[in-house]
């Protein structure tokens, strides 16, 4: 997963303009990433790898794109 | 509170799905519509996911983090000893909603937004913070409904929501099964007459909105506690799980100490 698909992911999901998020974004920043939508992000990024981010156990714990992005990509995805 | 009123209060709630009874706490009332109008007024709140918002009257969620008062309400010992006596459980609240008019939301479950395991170990705490006007979009209720199938939102193995879009598609399409139910059921909601202090508890599967609204401009003012158990072994996300093959996507749940 590269940065930029990550990202692009993520706006796709939760319908945010592209321009108000970068790598560093957290949920913290983001009035529209709350639970729900952290939900819908992680079932976006699981239909992305085929079924296989879901079988990553602590994703759902991470709520930054940067540490989402290194999960992934330390389990090869 | 007397024991047969206890019973009584069980009852109802056990055979009709709700219960009304009044937390006689005036003072307190007066103190959280204070604070909630300074929330306001110093715009110090968290909105609802918009998705289940259906007017442009904010719902406020977890007051209860900025305000001492609507903490104390929504941990009511009233409200908690009356819901522990119905399930014999010790009930723990976990969010709010404060409401300034109403929803105008279409009827529907809390179960359809919180699941448990095991099933069904929600209540829903909706305390009114003043006399509700019956033009401002009262609250509906449909007696008995608590007993109807619980809806699953991926059946026929329909996959997760990837996107919001899908969230919401999802979530309507519950809401026009609820009303195919009712008129297949030949059943119309009812609309109990709510004063300030009101409290009305719901079982998790009870159906409840406020679909019917002739003044929307009128307050309805008004805080809902989730209230779950400590028996519950684990809370899901129905939008997200498959409840006829077992998968869950469990969800960790911030409770109010």
């Amino acid at each position: 997963m590269t940065e930029d698909n990550l990202i692009k992911i993520f706006c796709n999901s939760l319908k945010i303009d592209a321009k108000d998020v970068n790598i560093n974004s957290k949920s913290d920043d983001i009035e529209e990433w709350d639970s729900l939508a952290h939900l819908t992000f992680l079932s976006a990024i699981d239909k992305e790898t085929s079924g296989e981010a879901s079988k990553i156990e602590n994703l759902g714990e991470k709520y930054s794109l940067k540490e989402i992005l290194d999960t992934l990509n330390k389990n090869n995805l | 509170m007397l024991q047969s009123a206890k019973d009584n209060i069980k009852n109802k709630f056990l055979s009709e799905g709700y219960c009304i009874f009044n937390v006689e706490d005036n003072e307190l009332i007066k103190k959280i519509n204070y604070d909630v109008e300074n929330l306001l007024n110093d715009k110090k709140f968290k909105t609802n996911t918009k998705i289940y918002s259906y007017n442009e009257s904010p719902r406020i969620v977890e007051s209860y983090k900025y305000s001492l008062n609507c903490k104390a309400l929504a941990k009511h010992p009233k409200i908690k000893a009356i819901i522990d006596y119905i399930f014999d459980d010790d009930a723990m609240p976990f969010s709010t909603i404060n409401f300034l008019r109403s929803t105008q939301q279409p009827l529907h479950s809390d179960y359809m937004h919180f699941g448990t395991i095991p099933k069904l170990k929600l209540v829903g705490a909706w305390v009114a913070l003043e006399d509700i006007n019956p033009n401002s979009g009262p609250l509906q209720i449909v007696p008995g409904s608590h007993k109807w199938e619980i809806y699953n939102f991926l059946k026929n193995d329909k996959k997760p929501p990837s996107s919001l879009e899908e969230v919401k598609k999802n979530y309507t399409e519950y809401e026009e099964w609820v009303v195919r139910e009712m008129n297949s059921k030949k059943i119309n909601g009812t609309t109990p007459e709510m004063k300030k202090g009101d409290c009305i508890l719901w079982d998790a599967n009870l159906l409840h909105g406020s679909p019917e609204c002739e003044d929307p401009t009128l307050s309805r003012k008004s805080q809902v506690t989730h209230w779950t158990f400590n028996s519950v072994d684990k809370h899901y996300n129905p939008s997200f799980s498959n409840i006829d093959k077992n998968i869950y996507q469990y969800r960790n749940l911030e409770y109010i100490i």
